[in-house]
């Protein structure tokens, strides 16, 4: 359980944060010395902060809170939505505020972002090939040459401050290596943050990135500080920069080159010292070509460049992978009867092509853990994508000892109805019936999966396989539908008619004229 | 003024603004009346110290007394009351005591009306 402390002297806050956040634990402080003691004591993930404390200014703690952890998400609470303090508590590096009358929701997914953000800081990412340094720390897992490369040029280039590009397909790792790169180099005690560029149209990315006056466009109440004010001194990820729009590709050239901006309608400009880090998997090199991505910005991000390979280049490194993802999955799922892989299943897995890379091969493991009723994860229990699909296989060199994690069969597979059998169901009824039967513990998680699978599917189907298009049905971003498509498998085919999406061999397919 | 309905008489829109309180707090009800609860505890010693600092020159302990039952206020959206509370709170912050003075009637009676309100809206709920 997340860890949140807040400190206001207003007796309802505190009771209405303690009520209305029961999904954290909550300690309550009313001045500003019970607040810091507490929060050195209780070590909390996120602090609730008032501007304006009877004996102090919340800026005067907010001084005192980074001196303790500066890396300590710190959400302002204030009175006014317009006020001062606050605004400048934002270029102090406060995390967010909120201002009063609080709002339970509101207040929620905030802290929520807090807490997510503060795990991405502190969470180490392990670079070591060896097991042992990996308890407790999420694992860049990787024996393969490639990825052996890529740990050294993340220890490389973590300590110079350079921008650096990393570049690899969907699924692949990459928020990891940014992770990484933070956490091994000379700002990791000052703040991280992330932005995805795909998930933000080009007037929202802009003013999220830079800032923006009042007045500067429609909605905009009030000033708002961007992340490159507010992360002055520390790091940001900028995840799939392909997607920038070709306006916000020129301020962020002018950032890289003057280290100075303009927030969106300002004439004032603004120094900072970030360092950058970017990600895509969109060939920018062509992109340059057709006149999409700037020239100059690429080679300005290109300071350095770590190429992250595709699952199916890393062959060496599944059976820990699996073994990993089999770990966590059955821990997190609660399922700890479920030991380990029959040797066809392991065999399914290490022919699969995984488009989807390691964020594919994670989701089917979950599935996999989830569908198995018995100790033994076997061929039947593995999503039917999977089972139907066409294969890049990866060979099994000659003499290779299986995996420890196989477990040798002594009794029949339990007879077993795949919730995901043949195509993407759309039949909730019979889904829902079917893994009630199977006790399940996770249904709502299964059962927007399964919709989402579905919905994608069918809607692309219904746009002849035009992502954009599709984006505009669902209400949704290109870069989540892409994203969709790699973690489900979804094959988008170039053939001559319209296909029916429901195929025997059990592939989800999409026909584009 | 009809005495078969008080709870409408006295939580008229203009005192205070349930649904919007309610919406504000989930949608939870017992939050709501504690919420209420800690208004009507905290509210009389608030308006007590905001006085004693309008009577001592004590601009910070005003300035601080005045935003705090502004923040009080606005967790009902009593729009009247915040009013009255923001008003004297920037008095203060502007160090001016003086001006004070004759606005702390109408806070008096802002507080008075929305503590009845919440009373009428806490007995209702039983």
């Amino acid at each position: 359980m997340s860890k949140l402390v807040v400190i206001d002297d207003d007796r309802s806050v505190l009771h209405l944060v303690r009520q209305g956040l029961p999904q954290h634990e909550v300690e309550v402080a009313e001045t500003s010395l019970a607040g810091l003691k507490t929060i050195r004591e209780f070590q909390p993930d996120v602090v609730l902060l008032d501007v304006l404390l009877r004996e102090t200014t919340g800026l005067e703690v907010l001084e005192s809170i980074q001196a303790i952890d500066r890396k300590l998400p710190v959400i302002f609470i204030t009175a006014d939505a317009d006020s001062d303090s606050a605004i400048t508590a934002m270029q102090l590096g406060a995390f967010d505020y909120v201002s009063k009358p609080l709002d339970v929701r509101t207040l929620s997914e905030l802290v929520t972002r807090a807490v997510r953000t503060r795990s991405m800081m502190n969470v180490p990412v392990a670079l070591g090939t060896d097991d042992s340094t990996m308890a407790g720390r999420e694992a860049f897992i990787g024996r393969s040459p490639k990825m052996l490369e890529v740990f050294k040029s993340i220890g490389r280039v973590a300590r110079q401050n350079v921008p650096v590009l990393i570049r690899g397909e969907s699924g692949t790792g990459k928020e990891l290596v940014a992770r990484a790169i933070y956490q091994h180099g000379d700002r990791a005690d000052r703040p991280f943050t992330e932005v995805n560029c795909a998930a933000l149209p080009e007037n929202l990315l802009e003013s999220e990135l830079f800032g923006h006056e009042k007045g500067s466009f429609t909605g905009a109440d009030k000033r708002r500080i961007g992340k490159f004010e507010q992360c002055h001194g520390g790091t940001i990820f900028l995840d799939e920069v392909g997607d920038m729009s070709l306006g916000v590709q020129s301020k962020m050239l002018r950032l890289l080159q003057e280290q100075r901006f303009e927030r969106v309608g300002g004439n004032e400009s603004i120094q900072t010292d970030v360092r950058v880090v970017t990600a895509t998997n969109r060939p920018l090199e062509e992109m340059v070509k057709s006149g999409e991505f700037r020239e100059d910005l690429f080679y300005r991000l290109n300071g350095v460049t770590i190429h992250l390979p595709p699952l199916r280049d890393r062959e060496r490194d599944l059976p820990q992978l699996i073994q990993y993802f089999l770990t966590h999955a059955t821990r997190d799922l609660n399922k700890p009867d479920v030991k380990g892989l029959s040797p066809d299943a392991l065999e399914r897995l290490m022919q699969h092509g995984w488009p989807g890379n390691v964020r594919e091969l994670r989701a089917v493991i979950r599935q996999a853990v989830l569908n198995t009723t018995g100790t033994v994860i076997v061929d039947e229990f593995l999503p039917a994508d999977l089972r139907g699909g066409s294969a890049i296989g990866v060979e099994f060199p000659p003499g290779h000892v299986s995996a420890p994690l196989i477990v040798p069969i002594t009794e029949p597979p339990p007879m077993v109805q795949t919730p995901l059998g043949g195509m993407p169901s759309s039949n909730l009824v019979e889904f829902v019936q079917s893994r009630l039967r199977v006790g399940t513990q996770d249904l709502y998680a299964e059962t927007l999966m399964m919709m989402e699978r579905y919905l994608i599917t069918r809607v692309l189907q219904e746009t002849k396989g035009n992502q954009s298009k599709a984006a505009a049905i669902l209400g949704i971003t290109r870069g989540k539908i892409r994203d969709r498509i790699n973690t489900f498998g979804i094959s988008v085919d170039k053939s001559i008619s319209v296909e029916s999406p429901y195929h025997s061999n059990g592939v989800s397919e999409v026909g584009v004229e | 003024m009809s005495v078969d309905n008080p709870v409408s008489s006295l939580a008229t829109p203009s005192v205070m603004n349930r649904e919007t309180a309610l919406a504000r707090m989930g949608g939870d009800e017992r939050l709501l009346l504690q919420m209420a609860d800690f208004f009507l505890t905290d509210a009389a010693t608030l308006v007590a110290e905001l006085d004693e600092a309008v009577r001592t020159g004590n601009v910070r302990g005003g300035h601080h007394a005045a935003h705090s039952l502004k923040g009080l206020a606005a967790n009902f959206e009593a729009l009247p009351a915040i009013a009255a509370a923001r008003q004297i709170e920037l008095s203060c912050r502007d160090g001016n005591l003086e001006a004070c003075v004759p606005l702390m009637p109408r806070l008096k009676d802002e507080i008075a009306r929305l503590s009845a309100a919440l009373q009428a809206m806490m007995s209702h709920a039983g």
